[in-house]
């Protein structure tokens, strides 16, 4: 698929949610103002949530713990959620033109990358604002963040293929997703779950990029660099599989839409 | 070990995908599956070279290192010092003291550089349990080396000797491995599944003079 299609399939994709909107595309910027404002305002002054000293002691550390999660997840169950669907949404285009079924959902992950750089943009801002000292390490983040979207990539480039023949599947994955945010510690401290718990967690491939946000943002300490790897390996492992099966079942996809 | 589980399969599945491109040319339809082995071959490297060069063991960032002055009274409890220098295997912090949770537990505490040797004090309480755990065994492990072997019955201050030798990176890293802990649910005391050891109330460091 030509690089300039996906730019303007992304560019669709930003503008139409917002078309007809007096303010339009600048809600792509007010909603993760008005979301972090929320999270750490609501979170920190007005519930007084606090984690415990022995991690941090700052006023807004439950705050930034849950804000420096949360904002990848959503990009993460955001790609997967959306890939699910892409090819059913996008039927009448792929009816008409030929579009490269493996590379079509890419202005997905542009577009969720896009609305997480300006919410990770507002993010540093009130990092800022507050004094929270910047790591050297959030360099990594970027790095961290796309190995993440590959690995979304991969599952919903999956799950949209599987779609296709399986109508159900995008309510399976949408309850998935839901399970799947809970197992994750998000807005609670893996610490905090029963050893049973634990070990079902510990399972979880989320918690390593969603700890290594924690890692570099709430504490500026070096994420598990092995388990990172780890994740490298096994999400690009998922994008292999799942270009595959869109090879393999490529003709039968078009045949079915 | 991980080194080379992730150096073999990064060889293994590259070795095969480039021969076979190699042999049969590199067609247009090959070209994702080769950027996805590039990729997470250049993924790998980018986690694999930090690994190497940035080090685990830095402070908090924007914190300075906070040096351990010696001599000073480290309390437990929900706002004391102690909980600055605890490193992995504790539970949360009690009024008064604070109990490991697992078979080790590490302290680290940074000093400004010594000419002696240190003496580790700890105040603690051992999980015993009345005709069926008399006491909590411990082993204080400074830098690799056994410093210390306490057999801890009751409440008091056990201490050991810490050899300036084994001060590295100017910190006390201490590691207390406990043979008999246990939790009170596998002794159907309560439910508390926390494999409990020590109850350590406050830690003190002296600098022993010649």
């Amino acid at each position: 698929m030509k690089p300039h299609l996906i730019l303007e399939f992304t560019r669709r994709d930003l503008t139409e949610r917002y078309s007809g909107s007096v303010l339009g595309v600048l809600w792509a910027f007010i909603w993760p103002l008005v979301n972090i404002l929320i999270f750490t305002l609501v979170f920190s002054e007005v519930l007084g949530s606090r984690l415990p000293p022995v991690i941090s002691s700052s006023t807004y550390s439950y705050a930034i713990y849950l804000v420096s999660g949360l904002l990848p997840w959503m990009a993460f169950q955001g790609t997967i959620a959306r890939a699910t669907t892409v090819f059913l949404d996008k039927s009448h285009i792929i009816k008409k033109i030929h579009v490269p079924l493996g590379s079509l959902p890419l202005f997905l992950v542009l577009s969720e990358t896009v609305t997480y750089t300006i919410s990770m943009a507002f993010f540093s801002a009130f990092l800022l604002i507050i004094n929270a000292p910047i790591s050297p390490l959030a360099c990594l983040v970027p790095f961290i963040f796309v190995v993440q979207q590959i690995f979304a990539y991969g599952l919903g480039l999956l799950f949209g293929i599987l779609s296709v023949f399986y109508r159900d599947l995008k309510e399976i994955v949408g309850v998935m997703l839901q399970i799947w945010f809970w197992f994750t510690p998000i807005v609670y401290l893996q610490d905090l779950l029963p050893a049973s718990a634990k070990w079902i967690v510990s399972l979880n491939p989320a918690i390593i990029f969603v700890g290594a946000y924690h890692d570099i943002i709430l504490l500026g300490k070096s994420p598990d660099y092995n388990a990172l790897i780890w994740l490298t390996i096994f999400a690009h492992g998922i994008l292999t599989v799942a270009y595959i099966a869109v090879r393999k079942l490529e003709m039968e996809v078009r045949d079915t839409l | 070990m991980i080194d080379l589980y992730v150096g073999l399969i990064l060889i293994t599945a590259s070795i095969p995908i480039v021969a076979w491109v190699l042999v049969r040319k590199l067609r247009w339809e090959h070209l994702p599956l080769l950027l996805i082995v590039l990729s997470c071959v250049f993924f790998s490297g980018v986690f694999a070279l930090c690994r190497q060069f940035v080090s685990p063991n830095k402070p908090a960032m924007g914190e300075q290192t906070r040096y351990y002055t010696l001599g000073e009274e480290l309390l437990a409890g929900p706002d004391g010092a102690l909980n600055n220098y605890l490193g992995e295997g504790w539970s949360g912090p009690e009024p008064t003291h604070i109990w490991n949770d697992g078979p080790k537990a590490i302290l680290k505490v940074p000093i400004k550089p010594v000419d002696s040797d240190l003496k580790l004090a700890v105040r603690c309480t051992p999980f015993v349990v009345p005709d069926r755990l008399a006491a909590q065994r411990v082993n204080v492990m400074v830098g690799g080396q056994l410093v210390g072997r306490w057999t801890v019955d009751r409440e008091g201050e056990y201490d050991c000797l810490i050899p300036r030798s084994e001060i590295k990176d100017d910190t006390v890293q201490v590691s207390f491995e406990y043979m008999d802990a246990v939790s009170p649910k596998a002794l159907g005391i309560s439910e508390d599944d926390r494999r409990l050891g020590l109850a350590v109330h406050s830690i003190r460091i002296t600098e022993i003079t010649p």
